[in-house]
């Protein structure tokens, strides 16, 4: 099979086009409906529950799951479905713990709820580090995604593209703040859905929608390319668990990161009230769960339509094996229009990483802990722009120095810190009254180091990037013992320095976490 | 900041120290911890499966399905039914009560 990989597609191009034209109306019409803080932050609460369901699904469906799973499952079968899963079950976690006391205590940021009660000059400071570690720390693997991405699928140069992404998403979190954040998530969500559906619509009628037939290709395919009868693992647990220690750490790594994600916590404060934000979890686990299903038939229909060793040749590690598909029964046009999909989610990916990271600067650190809460809402905008500026200017340098490294890893830390550092100090600071600041500030700092450290002496970066022998840490993440270890520092340190003002503020506040009393418009 | 103004104390004391704001409560914070364990079960139920019951999961349903494809599935149609269990819940009778508790007490 040939493949028109590496060359520019006309209709990528149109398509990419196209999207890019509709985002910068959208950011025009949007930068004139944003002229406050609570506009730039939080879209003025405006957004409806169905709106955010959607831009919540757009923000979480990133390149690495509809790449990424959809390649892994190509290439290992069922294993990809331990991924899949644990991309979702980290939602019924944000829905029970997370959303609900978050819109009701807090204002702009994840760190407006750890600190809430506790005082808010080291509380923030550690929130504000670890918020923008996880930015980072996923922003770089999209950076680099989408140099390569585009570079195979619109044939521009890594370089040229890496540029073309910072500036884009540049200008829509610059002047259109989260408006324009929210519906570029918004359209990615709606053509990504579309377009896997279609894809696997016209993938399952290639077998007269018969699932046995279905599989039963995918397993004939690898048997024929391997001359063995080993297809039929495809649908069985595989050798991607043979460690179960290391299995359940990386799932607790998903399920606990998601509730920890600096960027979509914030989404829960674009809508008008608890209720609105309770429903677009609702919403948003659907769509999140739906699109899940699609990038199973999505791998195992490349398995079987394009062929593993295909597949392999054009990313070792399955990256491409959607984009393949597409091309595969749909030929340039459809490759074209899978692709400009693939590019419009990464975009909006890291529009939303932006907002969150520049958020963490000018909320947190400057208005939160430097001005200590007494900066006018233009300083705080200015700041807020000039760390949007920033914040672009580092993502295109990061994707320009990571530019062919392994950084898949990243991800993992990503999800590794959130759930280490940001989750248990959320969840301790909404339902346990003796948490007291000393305790937050070493709950954090301990998840987020801890988690850091144990991934750079584990098995991804010492062994495979940096060429030792042997990792120092077994495990290739670090979540089950980094999250416990900021639970243990966390309560061993809240009880040994008991915070009776926390303590008071806790009970004062009890009507505003479970009622909505005071809670922001 | 540190003192409340006796007003605004006495206003959140009333709700603290009311039994159907207590009784609020610890409805919401039971139903959050149990589905909470049902999701954490249903999960890692499933990764301890893959790790420990690979024969289970491979049994055939059909000549190219395993077992394991549908609960796959399932583990995923069950984590948004959990959810919308705790809107619908949310939805339907817990606002009621906050609106319930407003009335009684007032601001």
């Amino acid at each position: 099979m040939t493949t028109q990989f590496g060359e520019p597609n006309p209709i990528a191009i149109f398509f990419f086009i196209l999207f890019v034209l509709a985002t910068l109306g959208i950011t025009y019409w949007a930068a004139k409906r944003t002229k406050t803080a609570k506009d730039f932050y939080s879209a003025g609460r405006s957004i409806t529950a169905g709106q955010n369901g959607m831009a919540i699904a757009g923000d979480y469906m990133s390149a690495a799951s509809f790449l990424g799973i959809a390649g892994m499952v190509s290439l290992s079968g069922f294993d990809g479905l331990i991924y899949a899963i644990g991309f979702l079950v980290g939602w019924p976690i944000v829905m029970f713990l997370i959303a609900e006391p978050l819109r009701n205590l807090g204002k702009y940021t994840f760190s407006d709820v750890v600190a809430y009660r506790l005082r808010s000059g080291p509380v923030k400071t550690a929130a504000a580090v670890s918020a923008v570690t996880v930015v980072v720390m996923y922003l770089i693997p999209q950076m680099v995604g989408a140099g390569t991405l585009i570079t195979l699928l619109l044939g521009l140069r890594y370089e040229v593209a890496v540029v073309l992404v910072g500036t884009l998403m540049m200008g829509y979190v610059l002047f259109g703040g989260m408006i324009s954040t929210t519906w570029v998530q918004i359209i990615k969500a709606g053509l990504l859905l579309t377009g896997s559906t279609i894809l696997c619509i016209i993938t399952l009628s290639k077998f007269g929608f018969n699932l046995d037939q279905f599989f039963g290709a995918a397993v004939q395919k690898v048997n024929t390319l391997t001359n063995t009868t080993d297809g039929f693992k495809m649908l069985q647990p595989g050798k991607l668990l043979a460690d179960p220690i290391g299995t359940v750490s990386l799932g607790i790594a998903l399920m606990f990161g998601t509730a920890g994600l600096p960027h979509i916590l914030m989404r829960f404060y674009t809508v008008p009230d608890v209720k609105a934000a309770r429903n677009s979890v609702t919403y948003g686990t659907a769509w999140i769960g739906y699109f899940y299903v699609l990038t199973f038939i999505m791998g195992f229909g490349a398995a079987a339509l394009v062929g593993q060793d295909v597949i392999t040749g054009i990313d070792a590690k399955g990256n491409m094996a959607a984009p393949l598909l597409a091309q595969a029964i749909g030929g340039p046009i459809f490759l074209g229009f899978i692709s400009a999909v693939a590019f419009a989610t990464i975009l909006a990916v890291v529009a939303g990483l932006t907002l969150a990271g520049a958020s963490a600067f000018s909320h947190d650190l400057y208005a939160g802990v430097f001005k200590k809460g007494k900066s006018t809402e233009a300083e705080e905008m200015k700041v807020a722009k000039i760390a949007t500026v920033a914040f672009g200017i580092i993502a295109v340098i990061l994707g320009m120095a990571f530019k062919g490294q392994n950084v898949a890893f990243m991800v993992g830390l990503a999800f590794a810190i959130a759930a280490s550092a940001n989750f248990p100090a959320i969840l301790m600071s909404v339902f346990w009254k003796k948490f007291s600041t000393s305790g937050a500030v070493v709950a954090i700092w301990s998840g987020l180091i801890s988690s850091v450290i144990l991934i750079v002496i584990g098995p991804t970066v010492w062994v495979d990037i940096l060429g030792n022998a042997a990792p120092i840490f077994p495990l290739g993440n670090p979540a089950i013992i980094s999250m416990p270890l900021a639970f243990i520092s966390g309560i061993v340190v809240s009880l040994l320095t008991p915070e009776a003002e926390a303590q008071e503020k806790y009970e004062e506040k009890k009507v505003r976490l479970y009622m909505g009393v005071g809670a922001e418009q | 900041m540190a003192v409340t103004s006796e007003k605004a104390k006495m206003a959140h004391e009333k709700y603290l120290d009311s039994p159907d704001f207590q009784k609020m409560v610890s409805t919401r914070n039971s139903i959050v911890a149990i589905l909470t364990v049902l999701t954490l079960i249903t999960y890692f139920g499933f990764i301890f499966l893959m790790a420990y019951g690979k024969e289970t999961l491979s049994a055939k349903i059909s000549e190219n399905i395993t077992i394991g494809l549908p609960i796959g599935v399932a583990v995923i149609v069950i984590s948004w039914i959990l959810t919308f269990t705790y809107a619908n819940w949310a939805n339907k009778k817990y606002d009621h009560m906050v609106e319930d508790i407003k009335r009684k007490i007032g601001g």
